[in-house]
């Protein structure tokens, strides 16, 4: 353990993110669209790492349950 | 005949004072004359209206009432389908052709329940799912506020506000996935009612989000948006996710012991001074019958899970226009390329925003289970300036935890006027309840009309 403190580096998540967004739509963009939608990217990164926070446990679902789905009958009740 | 309360045109309509001919024919003049001046309308539907309105005149003459809204014009939002070939552009250009073969359930319960379909109204591209920052962002020109023309009025259920405020129709249908029937309404002055997730069928409407997207009406008052939620909600085949259980509006019950209503600190954070102003002043008003305690809500990233699972839902959603092409159609520039951010959302965080709104979910029923309902201001800020950039809570530009909250868990909200700010903009009040207790909110939501008067003032818009 040195206790030199590290650089910042890349952050490599958003890198990759952004990279994925500019090769798929970058080409009919200008600069400041370009911009604008990487200022997007950031927002979307920093709103996910806020939730990633939030603790869960194993069990924590969805409220959105799968209802196997039969027309003739639907659900039973 | 204008600006008058469902209740007292039903009245007039059933002991046939008021005839249905008579009130749509001077509703659609109004339509027709000054709905361009507020850009709130897309299409007029004399044709089909006056022959609603014919019908209803010879069933009511005949005895045969349906009910509080038969006879009774109304617009809808121009996102709900409607069959005979009128169109369906959900706010967007590129769809200003776009027709439906069949009414969206909503259009067809208000047909069974009488009313009469005079327009359908103006709205935010989309539905302001693109990622819209400036009022002028549909084709139909910015929503322009009756009570200041320089300003906004709202969205994205825009002419459904403004058409409303402006004495246009008696009611009008909107949606809200986060803020689209709140925001409209609290800027122009009137009453909306955001119901229970699944409360109304969403069949026959544009998605923009699934597990978000609601329909609820605006109105003049609370007691209103009763009437028009009771016409249209209920259990529908075409749409699984509504609730199965009816809903029958009590319009009647009293209130003998006091009410318990909480207040949010959150609400109050970046409140425009004005608007803080009106909440203190209502707050004094509601003293009288309840007691107003301080509330908590768990912290939790609210805002955060909203804009992760709308951004996945509508990606998905509009996957096939954004891959057409159609996206360059579009009227506001932001709209034509902000949700190729989306893209950036991975499936797991997207789930995990599902995972965290379950736990805020049951949060939010713990709280209010202690109560009868949350009461804040119903929008932080007056109605934007025309042609400016606007701070918005889905950019995270504006603090709106409280109304992240209600629409990821469902829960439905009353809004209702309770001032003006500068430039003579009303500011608004909003009842937020437990799931599938509408009944409630709009009790208290009654409760404090019944004890003010800012629902009865009108902008300055020819009578």
């Amino acid at each position: 353990m040195s206790g030199e403190p590290h650089a910042p580096g890349p952050d490599l998540e958003l890198e990759a993110l952004w990279t994925a967004v500019r090769q798929r739509h970058g080409a009919r963009l200008g600069e400041a669209e370009l911009a604008d939608l990487r200022q997007s990217v950031e927002g979307i990164v920093a709103l996910v790492r806020a939730l990633r926070r939030v603790p869960l446990a194993n069990a924590d679902a969805p409220l959105e349950i799968l209802v196997p789905f039969r027309a003739d009958t639907g659900p039973p009740t | 005949m204008i600006w008058r309360s469902l209740r007292q045109l039903g009245e007039q309509l059933r002991s046939r004072a008021l005839s249905p001919v008579a009130l749509t024919e001077a509703v659609l003049e109004r339509v027709e004359t000054l709905g361009p001046r507020y850009n709130a309308v897309v299409t007029v539907t004399r044709e089909r209206a006056l022959a609603q309105a014919r019908a209803a005149e010879r069933e009511i003459g005949s005895g045969h009432y349906r009910g509080p809204l038969h006879g009774i014009p109304y617009g809808a939002k121009d996102l709900l389908a409607t069959a005979g070939g009128i169109p369906t552009t959900w706010g967007a250009a590129p769809l200003r052709g776009q027709t439906f073969d069949a009414d969206a359930t909503v259009i067809r319960r208000l047909d069974e329940a009488g009313a009469i379909l005079v327009a359908k109204l103006a709205m935010v591209e989309l539905a302001g799912g693109m990622g819209y920052r400036q009022p002028h962002a549909s084709f139909t020109g910015p929503g322009i506020n009756p009570w200041n023309p320089g300003h906004w009025s709202g969205g994205s259920s825009s002419g459904s506000g403004s058409a409303v405020a402006a004495g246009l129709v008696p009611f009008a249908i909107g949606s809200e996935t986060w803020g689209s029937i709140l925001s409209p309404a609290g800027f122009c002055g009137v009453a909306g009612l955001r119901p229970t997730y699944g409360r109304v069928s969403r069949h026959g409407a544009m998605t923009l989000s699934w597990t978000l997207d609601k329909i609820g009406p605006l109105a003049l008052t609370a007691d209103d948006c009763g009437l028009v939620l009771e016409a249209i909600a209920g259990p529908d085949p075409d749409d699984p996710s509504t609730i199965q259980a009816p809903f029958r509006y009590d319009h009647a019950s009293g209130r003998d012991q006091r009410w318990c209503l909480g207040i949010v600190p959150e609400s109050l954070a970046g409140c425009e001074d004005s608007v803080r102003a009106a909440f203190d002043r209502s707050l004094a008003d509601l003293r009288a019958v309840a007691d107003v305690v301080e509330t908590t809500l768990p912290d939790l990233p609210y805002e955060g899970i909203a804009r992760i699972i709308l951004g996945a839902e509508a990606a998905s959603a509009f996957e096939d226009f954004v891959e057409s092409g159609a996206l360059a159609g579009l009227t506001a520039p932001e709209d034509r390329y902000s949700t190729y951010a989306r893209d950036a959302i991975l499936a797991r965080d997207y789930l995990r925003a599902l995972r965290l709104r379950a736990i805020a979910a049951r949060e939010a029923d713990r709280v209010l289970a202690g109560i009868d309902a949350i009461v804040a201001p119903g929008r932080p800020i007056l109605a934007p300036a025309l042609g400016r950039e606007f701070r918005s809570a889905l950019r995270g530009t504006v603090n709106d935890a409280l109304g992240a909250l209600g629409n990821i868990a469902g829960l439905p909200a009353v809004i209702v006027p309770n001032g003006f700010g500068p430039g003579g903009l009303p500011t608004s009040l909003q009842f937020v309840g437990r799931a599938h207790d509408e009944d409630t909110i709009l009790a208290a939501a009654r409760a404090y009309q019944s004890r003010t008067d800012w629902h009865l003032r009108r902008p300055p818009v020819p009578a």
